[in-house]
C-alpha cells in the first residue's frame, strides 16, 4: 500500500483521489470516535486539573492548588506506593512466568490446544467475575484455601486484611489473570523464530540450554519489549480487581488503593472533578516518562532480527 | 456516483453522532417520568402506587429503575451532573444534605403551600427532621427504618433463657451472650454491629450519653469517652468470642450469618424484618435494642425526592403524592417490608407479620436519636468507618483511631461552615 503510494505520487489521479477519499471515509468513525471520546475529554480534564469543580457549579481556577493538596495528603503518596509496587513486582513475574509457560506451550505434544486454551481462560473471564471468585477463595473463615490448609495443619492467613499480604494477595490474582494474555504473544514472537537457527547450532553441538539463552531468548527481546510496555502502561492503570476485591468495606482500601482508585474515589464518590482530574494528569505523567525511558533503554537490550 | 454516496455516508454519520449527544424525549407525544431507587423488595408497593398515578394520567409513561445500593449514589450523581437523570428518586439520611444543599433536588415547601392533600403532620416527625434543609422539606417521606433486636428463639430455647424483653440493658447483652455463645457449633451469642455503623455504634454512642455530631453540626463526638465507652464494649464482646470478630463481620455478613441461625442476638434494621421473617419464620423474635445509660435507637428512613432540573414538576410532585400519600403508605404496610412513614399506617404494618411484635419499632419512635448528618457526610462516614474497622482489626488503637476520626471529621465540618 506505501509503496504504491510512493510510486504514484507525482501524478495523482483523479482515481487516486477517489480512493483516498474512501480511506478517509473508512478511518474516519474511529477518528471521530477517539477525538469525541478520547482525545476531547482528555484534553478537558487536563484543563479541569487546574480548577476546583465538583461537577455542578462552573469551575473555579485555582492554579496549582490540586497538586499541591495532592503531594501533601497520605493517601495519595500511599497510592502512589502501592500502584509502583504492584506494577515493579506483578509486570516482571507475569512477563518470567509467561514466558517459561510459553516455551513448554512450544513443544508438539498431544492435547496441546487444552492447555493453551487453560492459560488463556482467564483472560477471556471479565475482571469483576474473577475478583468475586477470588475473594470468596480468599476468605479466612470458610474460603477454600484456608480449608485446604487447615486439612494440612498450616498457618490460615487472612488474606485480604493482613496489610503485610494483602497487596501480594491481589499480584496473584492480577498475574494469573493477566498470563494468559501474555503467553499468547510470547508465543507468537517464539513461533516466529526461523527454524534455520536451530537446525544451525545443533550442527554446531550447541546443547537444548545454551540455545535457549542464545537463540530463542535474544530473538524473543522485540516481543518481550511489547509484552513489558503493555503490561506496565495497564498495571499502572490497575482498578477493577482492586475495586470488586475491596468491595465495600472502605478499611481494606488503605493497604491497597491504587492512582486510578484515588481518581475514581475523588471523583465520582466525593464529586472532586477537579482533583481526580489533578490526579489523572499526574498518572498520565508518569505513564508517559516511564514509557519514553523504556524506549530509550531498548537500545541496550532489545535484538531486532536483521 | 462515488463523491455523493460518500459525502451522504459522512452526512448521516455525523448526524448519528451529533443526535447522540441531544436527549431524545422531545420526540413522541406521550410523557414519560424516570423514577430511580435501589432496593428491588419494594417494588410491589412501588408498582401498586404507580399504578394508582396512571389511573388519574393515563397518559404518562413512569419509567422505574432500581440500581444496586453500591452504586446507586455514584449513578445518580453523574447523571444529575450530566444534566439529566431520573425526575423522582430514592434520597437517605447521609447523601440528602449535599444534594440539598446544592439545589440538586427540589424545595417541596412551594408545592406543599399550594396542596391540601399533603400534610407534614401526618408523618413521624423524625422523618420530617431528616428530611428538612433549613426548614423546608427537600424530600417527602416514604418509610422510616429504626433499629431493634431480632433475636433466635430456637437458640435461646436450647439455652434455657428467657426471650429479651424491654427490661434489658448492655449488661444482659454480655452476660445472656456469654451463655448463647457456643465455640463448638459455630454460634455467636450477638452482633456487636461494625460494619454497619447505623445498626451498630451509632446506637450506642447515644445509649452512653454522647453523641456523633453535635447540633450545630460543628463538632465531632468521636473522641468523647462515650464514644470510647461505646467501642470498648463492642471489643469486649468481640475478645470475648460473643460477637464475630470484624474481620468475620466483612467477609460473612452478619445478616446473613443471622439468617442461618448462627446467630442469636442481631441488631438490625425494621427493613430487614420481612426478609428475616420469611428466612426464619417462627424462630424469629423481635424486642427493643438493649438500653444503656439511656434508653433509644436511631431513626432513619427514605423519602422521595425531585430532581432540580425536571422539566415536568406537577407531574412528578404528583407522582410522589401518590407514592407517600395514604394508598402509597398503606401499600407499604401491606407489604410488611418496613414502617410506612405515616403514623397512622402504623397499626396496619404491625399486622402485616401478627407474628412478630413489630410494635417495638413503633414504641421505637418515642425514644428516638437523630441520624447523625451534615453536609458531607459520606466523606467523613468514610473516614469513620475505615478508621473504627482499622482499630478492630489491629492496625492502631482504639483511642487513636477515634481522635483521627474526631480530627478530620472536624477539618470536614469547619470547611461546610466556609462553604455556607
Amino acid at each position: 500500500m506505501s509503496d504504491s503510494n510512493v510510486l504514484m505520487k507525482p501524478k495523482r489521479s483523479r482515481r487516486k483521489r477517489k480512493e483516498a477519499m474512501w480511506a478517509y471515509l473508512f478511518i474516519a468513525p474511529v477518528v471521530i470516535g477517539l477525538f469525541l471520546f478520547y482525545l476531547m475529554p482528555a484534553l478537558a480534564s487536563f484543563g479541569l486539573s487546574f480548577t476546583s469543580w465538583n461537577g455542578i457549579n462552573p469551575p473555579e481556577f485555582i492554579g496549582l492548588d490540586n497538586l499541591i493538596r495532592l503531594v501533601q495528603t497520605d493517601s495519595f503518596i500511599r497510592s502512589m506506593v502501592n500502584t509502583l509496587v504492584f506494577t515493579l513486582v506483578s509486570v516482571p513475574l507475569a512477563v518470567m512466568l509467561a514466558t517459561g509457560i510459553a516455551i513448554l506451550l512450544n513443544q508438539k505434544i498431544k492435547g496441546m490446544i487444552v492447555y493453551r486454551t487453560l492459560y488463556f481462560l482467564p483472560v477471556v473471564t471479565m475482571p469483576v467475575a474473577v475478583g468475586m471468585v477470588w475473594k470468596w477463595l480468599y476468605n479466612t473463615d470458610y474460603g477454600l484455601l484456608n480449608y485446604i490448609l487447615g486439612l494440612l495443619h498450616l498457618p490460615q492467613p487472612a488474606w485480604l486484611f493482613n496489610p503485610n499480604i494483602a497487596l501480594i494477595s491481589v499480584i496473584v490474582v492480577y498475574v494469573w489473570m493477566t498470563v494468559g494474555n501474555n503467553i499468547i504473544l510470547i508465543l507468537a514472537g517464539l513461533q516466529g523464530i526461523s527454524e534455520t537457527y536451530y537446525e544451525a547450532a545443533e550442527m554446531d553441538g550447541a546443547s537444548k540450554l545454551k540455545q535457549l539463552f542464545t537463540i530463542t531468548i535474544p530473538l524473543l527481546t522485540p516481543t518481550l519489549f511489547f509484552v513489558f510496555i503493555t503490561g506496565i502502561i495497564s498495571s499502572l492503570q490497575v482498578f477493577d480487581l482492586i475495586f470488586i476485591m475491596i468491595g465495600d468495606s472502605h478499611v481494606l482500601l488503605e493497604p491497597l488503593r491504587t492512582l486510578v482508585y484515588g481518581v475514581y474515589e475523588s471523583g465520582f464518590e466525593y464529586s472532586q472533578m477537579g482533583y481526580a482530574s489533578a490526579q489523572a494528569f499526574l498518572l498520565f505523567l508518569m505513564i508517559l516518562l516511564i514509557t519514553i525511558f523504556q524506549f530509550a533503554f531498548q537500545k541496550k537490550w532489545v535484538h531486532y532480527d536483521g | 456516483m462515488g463523491k455523493r454516496v460518500c459525502t451522504i455516508f459522512l452526512m448521516i454519520t455525523l448526524v448519528g453522532i451529533l443526535t447522540g449527544c441531544g436527549n431524545d424525549t422531545e420526540g413522541g407525544s406521550k410523557k414519560t417520568l424516570e423514577v430511580a431507587l435501589w432496593d428491588e423488595n419494594i417494588s410491589g408497593a412501588v408498582d401498586a402506587s404507580i399504578e394508582e398515578f396512571n389511573k388519574e394520567h393515563p397518559d404518562v409513561e413512569v419509567n422505574v429503575t432500581y440500581t444496586p445500593y453500591a452504586n446507586y449514589f455514584t449513578k445518580l450523581r453523574t447523571s444529575i451532573g450530566g444534566g439529566s437523570g431520573p425526575d423522582v428518586f430514592w434520597m437517605n439520611g447521609p447523601n440528602f444534605s449535599e444534594y440539598a444543599s446544592y439545589g440538586l433536588i427540589k424545595d417541596l415547601e412551594p408545592f406543599i403551600e399550594e396542596d391540601s392533600d399533603f400534610s407534614k403532620d401526618a408523618y413521624f416527625d423524625s422523618m420530617i427532621d431528616l428530611y428538612s434543609h433549613e426548614d423546608h422539606l427537600y424530600a417527602a417521606p416514604y418509610f422510616s427504618d429504626i433499629v431493634g433486636l431480632f433475636y433466635n428463639k430456637r437458640l435461646f430455647d436450647e439455652a434455657g433463657l428467657e426471650y429479651p424483653d424491654e427490661t434489658w440493658t448492655w449488661e444482659d447483652i454480655e452476660e445472656k451472650g456469654d451463655i448463647l455463645a457456643d465455640q463448638e457449633e459455630g454460634v455467636y451469642g450477638y452482633t456487636a454491629y461494625v460494619v454497619s455503623n447505623q445498626a451498630g455504634y451509632y446506637n450506642l454512642i447515644p445509649q452512653a450519653g454522647g453523641y456523633m455530631i453535635d447540633e450545630d453540626k460543628t463538632h465531632s463526638g468521636f473522641n468523647s469517652p462515650e464514644a470510647q465507652e461505646a467501642l470498648t464494649f463492642t471489643q469486649d464482646l468481640i475478645d470475648k468470642g460473643i460477637s464475630p470478630s470484624v474481620q468475620t463481620q466483612i467477609e460473612n455478613h452478619p445478616r446473613d450469618m443471622f439468617m442461618s441461625g448462627m446467630i442469636a442476638m442481631h441488631p438490625e434494621i425494621s427493613v430487614n424484618a420481612e426478609m428475616f421473617y420469611s428466612e426464619l419464620g417462627d424462630e424469629l423474635g423481635v424486642a427493643p435494642l438493649p438500653a444503656g445509660k439511656e434508653e433509644g435507637s436511631i431513626a432513619h428512613g427514605i423519602g422521595w425526592a425531585m430532581n432540580g432540573d425536571t422539566e415536568q414538576e406537577e407531574l412528578a410532585w404528583d407522582l410522589i403524592k401518590h407514592l407517600t400519600g395514604e394508598k402509597g403508605n398503606q401499600f407499604i404496610a401491606e407489604s410488611g417490608f418496613s414502617i410506612p412513614a405515616q403514623e397512622s399506617m402504623s397499626d396496619l404494618w404491625v399486622d402485616s407479620m401478627p407474628e412478630l411484635d413489630l410494635q417495638v419499632f413503633i414504641d421505637a419512635q418515642e425514644v428516638s436519636f437523630p441520624y447523625p448528618v451534615s453536609q458531607n457526610t459520606i466523606q467523613w462516614q468514610d473516614i469513620e468507618q475505615a478508621e473504627i474497622q482499622g482499630a478492630f482489626l489491629g492496625y492502631k488503637s482504639m483511642k487513636e483511631a477515634l481522635d483521627n476520626v474526631a480530627r478530620e471529621m472536624d477539618i470536614i465540618l469547619e470547611s461546610e461552615q466556609i462553604n455556607e
